[in-house]
């Protein structure tokens, strides 16, 4: 219940700042690649800061770094506020991941090496402010050393070291200086793990967005830049300390809090955060089942394997009496999100109920049914989008303008645009309608990464299972926009009738027989289900139903499945 | 462009530059903790912990099955001798209990203790003394050699607020007492 207030609260937000910023620079859709790009600054501010570091007299050379006349100031600060943005950042990805429903399954990986990247995160903060040697990083120093004290792992308390009764030698710093720069590699290992279950993952925001961070970053460091606080004096029990609430927000609540109670707290939140993928995921009926190849139909196009964002798709051997190879979906890496069904042109892959066959049978039913009338524009509205009403899920029932006029467009519900196989498109047009708008969400927020992406370039740039040519391409728009943005939506659909007015009126045809590539004979599903590969793991793959395939010529070719 | 979309885009850059001022200030939040107006005793020192060597002439079951060239001549046990921390200040015990040993061989006795105290004048009393057990054998000669690592003190030491008095042991193995702040 809270959960879902809260993905509310979100995709209002994200509606909000789409208005402003359009959804290609909104920079809540590219949380993920703005950590990276910190952690890209971070490196090279770091090393510019190196040369000047003195782990002999870390806060004198601090103080030297910040007195340099032309760059040393601002390059610290760009450093530090750049690891402050990482941190808001992560947190406003992991919020998106888990508020979205995409915490577990094949995604547990990523969110499970997430969580160890923010702690990786954040130790390398403490050591960052560590060799600052200012009160802050006294007290970082102190605390820590105290939580460590309380682990059986030190033969003497590490604590001693910040007696005071000696200088802290040299050693000291250079141990610190060691794991700031250690822990970024542990970082780099830990950023491969996250993206590895990624097909073509997304490191760095867009270029305009890249450089007006970096741009806006360079300002703050410029005109505000970060003071140095006062020298650290073991002497003294710091009572005035500026703190860096991004890295520092508990320190005020460790220091009246015993060191094992402190780990408790800490091992229970990190345990509770990799818990997430369990706790998170659906009931067992409620989960999406993976996608199913139907060896039948299957090509071995690889296009599936090309589109799938999640790298769940091979092609392989096939083990059934045929020669040749075909696609295997490996269900541990599948996260349902369809992107297949659209892309496979002999509809012979998807999520089940959710394939390029299970899309025509609907759309033949809209079609014949009450909702539709020739002569309207269909939107396709994908349910995460603005086109399915405010805060998305198909709740809308159609444009309130065309509601006064009694002739507004029809609505077609589908789960997710990224899924649409063109035959879908062309059987709509075909049919008669004036204009298909498919109200897809924003590309850069899809719930299954590419969707949106793939779509406009199977209509539009003839990507593989394409819109056919006979289709008239004036007649496909696609609206990107928000669950919440349904003013984008009705804004592109106002562009489009006035369009489409231009156009003289649609034929219908009344016999539509759109080319499903590769067609199965009657009975042929039973044999079907008998033939499925087994993909590299062993793993047999599940297939569709029987009922799914009606007619299958003889002679099935890559070449013929085109039908064109 | 129409006045909407200059105030649209006049919006977004102003949002940015907010969310990058609201960074910037967290970034540097002053805090006041709760110690200002207190000050902190800390002891703080190590020292190799001494070790009692009990040694006897090995029994004749002890020797048999040993081949003679492993025979030893005598079989002799070494145990660590605790010491007994007590500090009092102002007549109120701080803490009074064995202090840690740590190591396995090598075995170090190493102090560490922090304490907030109010601050102003205190009259201050240590003693680290070897503490008593039940196979100690206290009329042992090696005993007086542990017994001279032991030491105590009685002093008077001035807080001041925010600082830290900070007791530690010189190289005489007597006991130092070093304090910063105004006052001193």
């Amino acid at each position: 219940m809270l959960k879902r207030l809260f993905a509310l609260m979100l995709a209002r937000l994200d509606g909000w700042a789409d208005r402003l910023y359009g959804w290609k620079w909104n920079p809540l859709y590219q949380s993920g690649a703005i950590v990276v790009l910190c952690l890209a600054v971070m490196l090279v501010t770091g090393i510019y800061l190196l040369f000047f570091y003195r782990i002999g007299a870390p806060h004198e050379s601090i103080v030297r770094i910040d007195a340099q006349p032309w760059g040393g100031r601002w390059i610290r600060s760009l450093h530090r506020y750049a690891a402050d943005l990482a941190v808001a950042a992560a947190v406003v990805h992991a919020l998106r991941m888990f508020l979205q429903g995409r915490s577990w399954g094949p995604r547990a990986l990523a969110w499970v090496s997430g969580v160890f990247l923010l702690f990786l995160l954040y130790v390398c903060g403490w050591t960052g402010y560590v060799m600052v040697w200012d009160v802050q990083g006294q007290l970082l120093a102190t605390e820590g050393a105290r939580l460590l004290d309380a682990l059986p792992i030190f033969s003497e308390p590490v604590s001693r070291t910040f007696a005071g009764a000696e200088p802290l030698p040299s050693a000291f710093f250079f141990m610190n200086l060691f794991l700031h720069i250690a822990i970024p590699v542990g970082l780099v290992i830990f950023l491969w793990l996250h993206v590895s279950r990624v097909a073509r993952p997304v490191l760095l925001p867009p270029r305009s967005l890249l450089w007006t961070t970096v741009g806006l970053l360079t300002v703050a460091a410029l005109l505000l830049p970060a003071p140095v606080a006062q020298a650290a004096n073991l002497l003294r029990i710091s009572a005035d300390v500026p703190l860096d609430l991004f890295y520092a927000f508990w320190l005020p609540w460790l220091r009246d809090t015993s060191a094992p109670a402190a780990w408790l707290a800490g091992t229970l939140l990190v345990a509770v955060l990799a818990a997430v993928p369990i706790l998170a995921r659906p009931r067992k009926d409620r989960r999406p089942a993976p996608s199913v190849v139907s060896t039948r139909l299957c090509t071995a196009c690889h296009q599936c394997e090309t589109d799938c964002p999640y790298d769940a798709i091979r092609v392989v051997e096939r083990t059934d009496r045929r020669a040749g190879k075909v696609a295997w979906v490996n269900p541990a890496h599948c996260v349902s999100c369809g992107i297949c069904a659209g892309s496979c042109a002999p509809m012979g892959v998807g999520p089940p109920g959710r394939t390029g066959r299970d899309q025509l049978a609907r759309v033949r039913d809209f079609v014949g049914g009450d909702a539709y009338r020739a002569g309207a524009i269909v939107v396709v509205a994908c349910g995460r989008s603005g086109g399915a009403g405010r805060g998305g899920s198909n709740t809308r029932r159609a444009s309130p303008d065309s509601d006064r006029a009694g002739e507004g467009p029809a609505r077609f519900p589908v789960s997710c645009a990224g899924n649409l196989h063109t035959s879908v498109v062309e059987y709509l047009v075909r049919a008669g309608a004036r204009g298909v708008l498919v109200a897809a969400c924003p590309p850069r927020d899809c719930w299954g990464r590419e969707g949106p992406k793939w779509l406009v370039e199977r209509l539009y740039h003839e990507r593989e299972a394409e819109l056919k040519a006979r289709v008239d391409r004036r007649r496909v728009q696609v609206a990107h926009a928000s669950a919440f943005d349904t003013r984008s939506v009705d804004r592109a659909l106002r562009e489009f009738a006035a369009e489409l007015a231009r156009l003289e009126s649609p034929a219908g045809e009344d016999a539509i027989r759109i080319d499903t590539d590769c067609e199965v004979p009657e009975g042929a599903g039973e044999d079907d289900a008998g033939a499925g590969p087994r993909g590299p793991s062993g793993v047999v793959s599940r297939l569709l139903p029987g009922a799914l395939f009606r007619r299958w010529p003889a002679g099935t070719g890559r070449t013929k499945a085109r039908g064109e | 462009m129409n006045a909407a979309n200059w105030l649209k885009r006049a919006g977004a850059a102003a949002l940015a530059a907010g969310a990058m001022v609201v960074i910037v200030f967290l970034s540097w939040v002053p805090w006041r903790g709760p110690e200002g107006d207190r000050s902190e005793l800390r002891v703080s020192w190590r020292i190799p912990a001494p070790s009692l060597r009990h040694c006897r002439p090995p029994t004749e079951a002890e020797l048999e099955g040993v081949p003679g060239h492993m025979r030893p001549s005598e079989i002799c046990n070494e145990e660590t001798v605790a010491f007994h921390l007590t500090l009092l200040i102002g007549g109120d015990t701080l803490r009074a209990g064995p202090t840690r040993l740590t190591g396995r061989r090598a075995r170090t006795l190493a102090v560490y203790e922090r304490f907030p105290i109010p601050a102003g004048s205190h009259a201050l009393e240590v003693s680290f003394v070897p503490a008593s057990s039940p196979g100690l054998d206290a009329a042992s000669p090696q005993m007086d050699s542990v017994r001279a690592l032991g030491t105590t003190m009685s002093t008077r030491v001035v807080a001041a607020p925010g600082h830290v008095v900070l007791v530690t042991r010189g190289d005489s193995g007597r006991l130092v007492v070093s304090s910063t702040g105004p006052g001193r």
